[in-house]
C-alpha cells in the first residue's frame, strides 16, 4: 500500500481544512441574529460536494443569475439577490422578487417560483430551491473566488437575455472549475476508505453479515477499544474518539435500515453502477443519502423556529436534544451507546481540548476525575427536557386556539390521544377532493365545531386542556411567548409550523426514555463502564503528548 | 449508454458511510485554519456604510492577495462612482481627482496646517448621496471611510494631512470608490 496515499493527503491539515473553512463560513453566516442558512441547507450543500453531484445545481444557479439580472434590479446585477434578501428562506426570496414590476418580458414572477422563457422552453426556479442555490453561490465565491466566478458569469450579464445554450456553457465552465478545486481538496470517492475496517468488523459480529442486527452497543465499544489506539493507513480519519465511532455506527444503522426497507419494497436498491467503471452512480447515492438524512430533520426544523423568534429551546436545551435523539432505529439498537457518548464522549472531548492547551503535560489528573456526571443524571436531564417539550406543546396549543389556527386540533390529539373528537365530522358523504384548491366544506365545519366546543365546554376534556395550555403559556417568559408576540402573524405561523416538529421530538424522546432505557441498571452500568473508559483514555492520552 | 448493474448492500453501505463520514468532517470545521473571508461580510462591507467589518476581514483584504483582488473586483461591480488612478501630469500633490460624475477636491486648512479639507461633489447627478468611500492602494492597502450626508450635492470632510486616508486620496496611484 502506498503510504503517502491520497487519503493521507486529505488528512493533511491544509487540504481538508480549506474545504472545511469554506463550509464553516456558510454555516456561520448570520443576518442580524438569525443563521442565514439552515442546517438542512448546509448539509444538502455538503452532500452535493461530497457526492460530486453539483453540476445540476450549478446549472440552476446560472439560470437564477439570469433571473436576478433581468428581473428589474437597479444595477442589472445578481449580487443583491444573494446578499440583501435576508435569511435564505423561500419566503425571503419571494419577498425580494415581489417588489419588481419592470422585469424583462421573458421573466415571470409567480407565487411559487420565477420563470424565464427562453426561445426553446422555459426554466423555473422555485423560491424554496433558492436557499440551496444561494449557499452554492457563496461556496463558489469562497472556493474559486469572486473575481474568477464573476468573470465566468460575464456572458449572462449582458443587456440581452442569454440563450439556454449560453447558460449551459457557463454552467459547464463553472462545473469544471469546481471539479478542479475539489480535485485538490477532496479525494475521489473510491479513495475514501474511511469506513473499511469498521464495515468489516460490523459484518463479522452478526450471523447474517452486514445487517442492522449486527450493530449493537458492544460492537461500538469493542471496535473503539480495539482500534482507537492503532495507527495504520486503513484507519478512518478519526476513530480515536468514542464519539466518532458512535456517529459512524449511527450512520450505518440508518444506511442499513434504508437498504432493508428498499429490498422489502422493491426487491433491490434503487442505486446503479456504471458497469465500465464499477463506480456507484453518484446521483443515485446522493438521492439515497438525502432520504437517510431526513431523520435529522426535526431538529433542523426546530432550529428554524428559533430563528423566526420563538425560543422553544435555548442553546443548552438544543445541545441536549442533539445528544439524546438520533432517530428511532439508533435509539432501539444503541441506547447504552447514546449514554456512553453523552458522558464519556464529552469527557474525551475535554481531554482533547486539555491536550491542545497543555502540550507536554500528562492528563492523569484529568482522567482520574472522569466522569463529571453519571448516566442517571443525564437521563434525569432528558426527562426534564421531555417535560419542557410538553409545556411548549401546551403553550403552542394556547397560541393556536387563540388565533383560530386549524393546527390546534392536531396538537390537541397529540397532547390527549384519548380525547374523542370524532363527532366533529358529522357528514362523511362529502367526496375526497383531489384538487387541493378546493376547500372541504365539511373540514371547515369540523374546525368551527372544534373551536365552539373549546369555548362552550370549559369543564370538558377540551376545555380542561385549554386551561392547562393557558397556564403553561403564562408560565413561560421566553422570546415569542408574550401576549404582544402572539398578535403577530409570523409568530403564529411559526407556532403552527413548529407544532409538528414538537410532536415528533416529544414522541421520540418519550419513546427513548420509556422503551429503551428502562431495562438497564444505570447505577451499575456506570461502575462497569468507568474503568473501561479510563483505561482506554490512559492508553490514548496518559503520559504522552497525544 | 454504459450498462448499469445493481449494487450490493455492502457496496452501498461502504459508499454511503464514506460519504456521510466525509460530510460530517467537512461540516465540522478544522478549528485551526483561519476562516476564509465570508462573501456575505465582504458584500456588506462594500455597500453598507453602517456595517462594521470584523478585524479578520479587514486584515484579509489588506494581506491576502486573493481576498484583496476579490474585494476590489466587488467594489468595481457595486460602487456608484469609480475614480481611477490619476495621470501624472506634474510633480507635487494633486488638487483634485474626477471621473464618472464625481469630483474630489483638496484644500489646505488655513486654521491648521496639519489638516486639509476634502470636498466630494457630484457633477450633474441629482441623487448624489454616497455613504462610504474606499481608497485602494497599488501596494495592497485598502482604507474605508463612512461619509456624512451630502448637503446640496456636496460632502465636506476635514482630515489630518498625515492620515492614511488623506495620503491615499492624494496618491495618484490609488483608486477611489464611492458607494
Amino acid at each position: 500500500m502506498n503510504i503517502v496515499s491520497p487519503e493521507n493527503r486529505f488528512l493533511e491539515e491544509g487540504k481538508s481544512s480549506e474545504l472545511s473553512a469554506c463550509l464553516q463560513n456558510i454555516q456561520e453566516t448570520t443576518v442580524g441574529d438569525v443563521d442565514k442558512y439552515t442546517e438542512k441547507t448546509c448539509r444538502e450543500l455538503a452532500r452535493l460536494i461530497v457526492c460530486r453531484t453539483y453540476a445540476s445545481a450549478i446549472l440552476e444557479l446560472c439560470h437564477l443569475v439570469v433571473i436576478a439580472v433581468h428581473s428589474g434590479s437597479f444595477d442589472h446585477r445578481y449580487e443583491a439577490l444573494f446578499f440583501t434578501s435576508g435569511p435564505a428562506r423561500g419566503s425571503s426570496f419571494k419577498s425580494y422578487f415581489s417588489v419588481f414590476e419592470d422585469q424583462h418580458l421573458s421573466i415571470h414572477i409567480r407565487t411559487k417560483d420565477v420563470t424565464v422563457d427562453y426561445a426553446d422552453k422555459p426554466f423555473a426556479v422555485t423560491y424554496t430551491r433558492m436557499a440551496l442555490l444561494s449557499a452554492l453561490m457563496e461556496f463558489l465565491m469562497t472556493s474559486i473566488g469572486y473575481a474568477e466566478l464573476d468573470d465566468a458569469l460575464a456572458p449572462l450579464l449582458a443587456k440581452d437575455l442569454p440563450g439556454q445554450k449560453q447558460v449551459s456553457d457557463v454552467a459547464n465552465d463553472l462545473s469544471k472549475r469546481v471539479y478542479a478545486y475539489l480535485g485538490e481538496h477532496l479525494p475521489p470517492a473510491q479513495e475514501q476508505r474511511k469506513s473499511q475496517s469498521f464495515l468489516r468488523f460490523a459484518a463479522e459480529q452478526g450471523d447474517d453479515g452486514l445487517t442492522t442486527n449486527a450493530i449493537d452497543d458492544e460492537t461500538v465499544l469493542e471496535y473503539w477499544l480495539r482500534f482507537s489506539g492503532q495507527d495504520s493507513d486503513e484507519q478512518s480519519v478519526d476513530i480515536r474518539t468514542y464519539r466518532s465511532v458512535f456517529r459512524m455506527s449511527s450512520h450505518l444503522i440508518r444506511i442499513l435500515r434504508y437498504a432493508e426497507d428498499q429490498y422489502k419494497m422493491s426487491g433491490a436498491l434503487p442505486i446503479g453502477t456504471d458497469f465500465e467503471s464499477g463506480e456507484i452512480d453518484p446521483s443515485d447515492l446522493e438521492a439515497a443519502l438525502a432520504e437517510i438524512d431526513i431523520g435529522a430533520q426535526p431538529l433542523d426544523d426546530l432550529a428554524d423556529t428559533i430563528n423566526v423568534g420563538i425560543k422553544i429551546v435555548n442553546k443548552r436545551e438544543m445541545e441536549t436534544l442533539q445528544e439524546a435523539l438520533h432517530g428511532d432505529d439508533v435509539a432501539a439498537a444503541l441506547p447504552l451507546s447514546i449514554l456512553r457518548n453523552a458522558v464519556f464522549g464529552d469527557a474525551q472531548a475535554g481531554l482533547v481540548q486539555a491536550l491542545r492547551q497543555r502540550k507536554g503535560q500528562t492528563l492523569e489528573h484529568d482522567i482520574s476525575a472522569i466522569p463529571e456526571a453519571d448516566y442517571q443524571s443525564r437521563l434525569a436531564g432528558y426527562q426534564n427536557l421531555s417535560n419542557h417539550l410538553e409545556q411548549m406543546l401546551l403553550a403552542s396549543f394556547h397560541v393556536l386556539i387563540r388565533s383560530g389556527n386549524a393546527t390546534a386540533a392536531i396538537v390537541a390529539l397529540a397532547l390527549e390521544p384519548d380525547i374523542d373528537i370524532s363527532d366533529l365530522n358529522t357528514n362523511s358523504e362529502e367526496p375526497d377532493w383531489a384538487d387541493s384548491n378546493v376547500v372541504s366544506f365539511q373540514a371547515e365545519n369540523a374546525m368551527t365545531r372544534f373551536f365552539d366546543r373549546l369555548a362552550d365546554e370549559e369543564d370538558g376534556d377540551l376545555g380542561q386542556l385549554a386551561a392547562r395550555a393557558r397556564a403553561a403559556f403564562k408560565g413561560i417568559s421566553r422570546q415569542g411567548f408574550s401576549e404582544t408576540d402572539i398578535t403577530h402573524d409570523e409568530i403564529i405561523s411559526g407556532f403552527a409550523a413548529a407544532a409538528g416538529t414538537l410532536i415528533s421530538l416529544r414522541k421520540e424522546l418519550t419513546n427513548f426514555l420509556h422503551e429503551h432505557t428502562t431495562n438497564t441498571d444505570w447505577n451499575q452500568q456506570i461502575t462497569i463502564d468507568t474503568p473501561i473508559f479510563k483505561s482506554q483514555f490512559k492508553t490514548l492520552y496518559g503520559g504522552q503528548n497525544g | 449508454m454504459a450498462e448499469r448493474s445493481s449494487v450490493t448492500t455492502e457496496q452501498f453501505a461502504k459508499a454511503a458511510l464514506d460519504a456521510l463520514s466525509t460530510t460530517d468532517t467537512i461540516l465540522a470545521g478544522s478549528g485551526r485554519t483561519p476562516a476564509k473571508a465570508s462573501p456575505s461580510e465582504m458584500y456588506a462591507y462594500a455597500v453598507d456604510p453602517n456595517f462594521q467589518a470584523s478585524p479578520q476581514l479587514r486584515n484579509a483584504i489588506n494581506t491576502d492577495p486573493r481576498t484583496r483582488a476579490d474585494f476590489h473586483h466587488l467594489l468595481n461591480n457595486t460602487a456608484r462612482y469609480h475614480l481611477p488612478q490619476v495621470a501624472a501630469a506634474s510633480s507635487g500633490d494633486i488638487e483634485s481627482r474626477e471621473a464618472g460624475g464625481c469630483k474630489i477636491s483638496f484644500r489646505p486648512s488655513r486654521a491648521n496646517a496639519d489638516q486639509m479639507y476634502v470636498i466630494i461633489e457630484s457633477i450633474g447627478d441629482n441623487f448624489f448621496s454616497p455613504g462610504v468611500l474606499f481608497v485602494c492602494g497599488d501596494e495592497g492597502q485598502t482604507d474605508r471611510l463612512e461619509l456624512p450626508a451630502a448637503q446640496n450635492g456636496r460632502i465636506q470632510l476635514l482630515l489630518e494631512r498625515e492620515s492614511d486616508m488623506a495620503k491615499g486620496l492624494l496618491n495618484i496611484k490609488t483608486e477611489v470608490y464611492l458607494k
